[in-house]
């Protein structure tokens, strides 16, 4: 039993990573009804973005080695707001009023797109950005040692969850923007720019999406096809906390978190098994996922 | 009526005239997209309830293991009775997971396949006994105790099976539409609640349906383990290829029969194709076909057939 605090900590890594990537995708769902398969390659573009940069920073200059760090936030940024109102504009516009399925297919054959397009910018070699998690070094943790760069992660989480509930309880933009996801027709009736939110939150899910790839490059080493694997942890996530909604996706988050943690430490062949298994599960008692709402059926 | 099933005839003909004309690469390609097309056909039927299964890579995975495990395990060479464990594999499964997955609709019907899905992948790659990541191979078999002593998998007998069985499903699927039973599921994908008070049990139907396709997703998977003579989990169970599958349902259209099959046909050479000259874009190419055929295509391949009388 000496283990639990490890399966503690890392559960909690883990699930606050899951949160990170799964943010933008239940927020993009729960506005504009679309569940973006290319939020994967947004992960992976903003992987590549970080690790790009941080390589080309470390073999250039050697002093102000922190400032590394802001790699992450500037390819984040830049990446998903590109690539988030290119995509809004160019593609989503054309087909929201069409059904939901077609909707994930085009994200889906973007997806596709975006996955050569990373290779032929950014070739297929691997890329090790280890240096920012280098720097903050390690830190016992109940006398463990634990790298630190790893539980700032569990800071972020918490910190885009506190921004997510402030942003929507305490501000006129978030207030608008639950008029629209109840009644998208009724908002725009009553003068709100449905168009609009819909752009900026697109925008915004594509950056979490992004922020998740730029924060988890030193984590990890770079490669092709990482966005695959990504979208759909993501989707298990979204879909076990109920779609829409970013609390339900924390919990979820930490549910499957610690069901693949106790599964890598007592049974490691489950560990891909467990993550699909508890989302069955779960969807199996609350069909709709644990914080998602029932449909309403209309005759 | 009659004029579906002459068309039927004509389309099966030409196929099989085509082994005499075409060369061997192309009848290859061919005989896949054939056993692919019948995924897809199961699709099709989802389709017309409203549904769609982004995990129907795990029947397609079902169907070949069962193929190529009884072959390994039992040392059974007959491709009729490897067929009727495939079929086998996908009924049972299929019956007792669509007790489970009856009850959901739209995108949670999608995903909860794709977990199913996920989570065969996750058992098989992570069992020896299962094979691995590695597989199954199998080797020669035999053709209605007919031996096939050439090595080529691709021989005028499993090209025959293989045309000719999808033919058979197809008629069975086309005169399945045709029947009440079919056609509530178009009432189901309109307006399931009118539907209910109208006295269809909604959720037997659709249970039905689910049992249906998903048995033509494991005969198609058999039969591409006959052509094939090889089967993996990442090239079956996993997402993306269940992705694939309802690219090319959804290219196809849930109008008639004969588009999951020509859309199949359509999506393989194109990705050979794509594969052969631009190796390192194949995917952004198919990519932008989707997207291309989805905006300027809305009824799928179908509709160039077939225009839907208003």
């Amino acid at each position: 039993m000496a283990s639990i605090p490890f399966i503690i900590l890392d559960s909690l890594v883990y699930a606050s990573w899951l949160f990170m990537v799964a943010s933008g995708l239940t927020l993009i769902y729960g506005v504009m009804k679309v569940l973006n398969v290319a939020h994967g390659s947004l992960y992976a573009f903003g992987a590549y973005a970080n690790a790009w940069l941080i390589g080309w920073y470390f073999n250039n200059y050697t002093e102000f080695e922190a400032l590394s760090f802001l790699f992450i936030p500037v390819s984040a940024l830049v990446i998903g707001v590109i690539l988030g109102v290119l995509i809004e504009k160019f593609f989503l516009r054309k087909i929201y009023f069409r059904d939901e399925i077609v909707v994930v297919l085009v994200t889906y054959g973007l997806f596709l797109i975006f996955e050569d397009v990373m290779k032929l910018i950014f070739g297929t070699t691997s890329y090790l950005p280890y240096q920012p998690r280098m720097l903050l070094g390690n830190i016992n943790v109940f006398s463990i040692p634990y790298v630190v760069y790893d539980l700032a992660i569990i800071g972020i989480a918490a910190f885009i969850w506190f921004l997510f509930n402030f942003i929507i309880k305490y501000t006129k933009i978030g207030k608008l923007l639950l008029s629209v996801i109840n009644d998208r027709e009724m908002s725009s009736a009553l003068g709100i720019n449905v168009n609009k939110f819909f752009i900026y939150t697109f925008t915004f899910g594509c950056l979490l999406g992004c922020l998740g790839g730029a924060v988890s490059a030193p984590m990890i080493s770079v490669v092709p096809g990482i966005g695959v694997e990504v979208i759909v942890l993501a989707f298990a996530v979204v879909v076990t906390g109920g779609l829409g909604s970013v609390t339900g996706a924390a919990i979820g988050a930490l549910f499957i978190g610690l069901a693949r943690t106790i599964a890598i430490f007592y049974a490691p062949q489950l560990e891909l098994f467990i993550v699909f298994f508890v989302m069955a599960i779960i969807l199996s008692f609350k069909p709709e996922g644990l914080f998602g709402s029932k449909e309403v059926r209309k005759i | 009526m009659h004029k579906d099933r002459l068309i039927l005839v004509a389309f099966l003909f030409t196929f099989i005239s085509f082994w005499f004309l075409l060369p061997d690469y192309a009848i290859n390609i061919i005989s896949l997209s054939f056993c692919n097309g019948l995924v897809i056909l199961g699709l099709l039927l989802l389709m017309r309830a409203g549904l769609i299964s982004f995990g129907h890579g795990m029947y397609y995975c079902l169907g070949g293991y069962a193929v190529a495990m009884t072959y390994n395990f039992l040392q059974i060479k007959e491709v009729f009775f490897l067929i009727t464990f495939s079929v086998l594999a996908g009924f049972i499964v299929s019956f007792f997971l669509g007790f489970f997955v009856r009850r959901f609709r739209g995108i949670f019907f999608a995903m909860l396949n794709l977990a199913l899905s996920m989570i065969l992948f996750g058992i098989i790659v992570k069992s020896v006994s299962l094979g691995s990541t590695d597989g199954f191979g199998i080797k020669d078999l035999t053709y209605f105790s007919h031996t096939i002593e050439d090595e080529k998998r691709l021989n005028i007998f499993s090209y025959l099976f293989i045309v000719l069985l999808t033919g058979l499903m197809m008629m069975i699927v086309m005169n399945f539409l045709k029947s009440p039973s079919g056609k509530m599921l178009e009432a189901i994908r309109e307006n399931e609640i009118r539907s209910s008070y109208l006295g269809i049990s909604i959720n037997k139907q659709i249970h039905k349906i689910y049992i249906f396709s998903s048995t033509l997703a494991a005969l198609g998977g058999g039969l591409m383990v006959i052509l094939i003579g090889h089967i993996t989990p990442e090239d079956t169970a996993y997402w993306t290829r269940s992705g694939e599958f309802v690219f090319v349902a959804i290219l196809s259209g849930s109008l008639n029969v004969f588009a999951p099959l020509i859309g199949s046909l359509f999506f393989e050479f194109i990705r050979s194709y794509a594969l052969f000259y631009f190796p390192n874009t194949w995917q952004m190419i198919i990519g932008v076909i989707l997207i291309l055929g989805i905006l300027y295509l809305p009824e799928g391949i179908g509709s160039i057939f077939n225009k839907r009388k208003k």
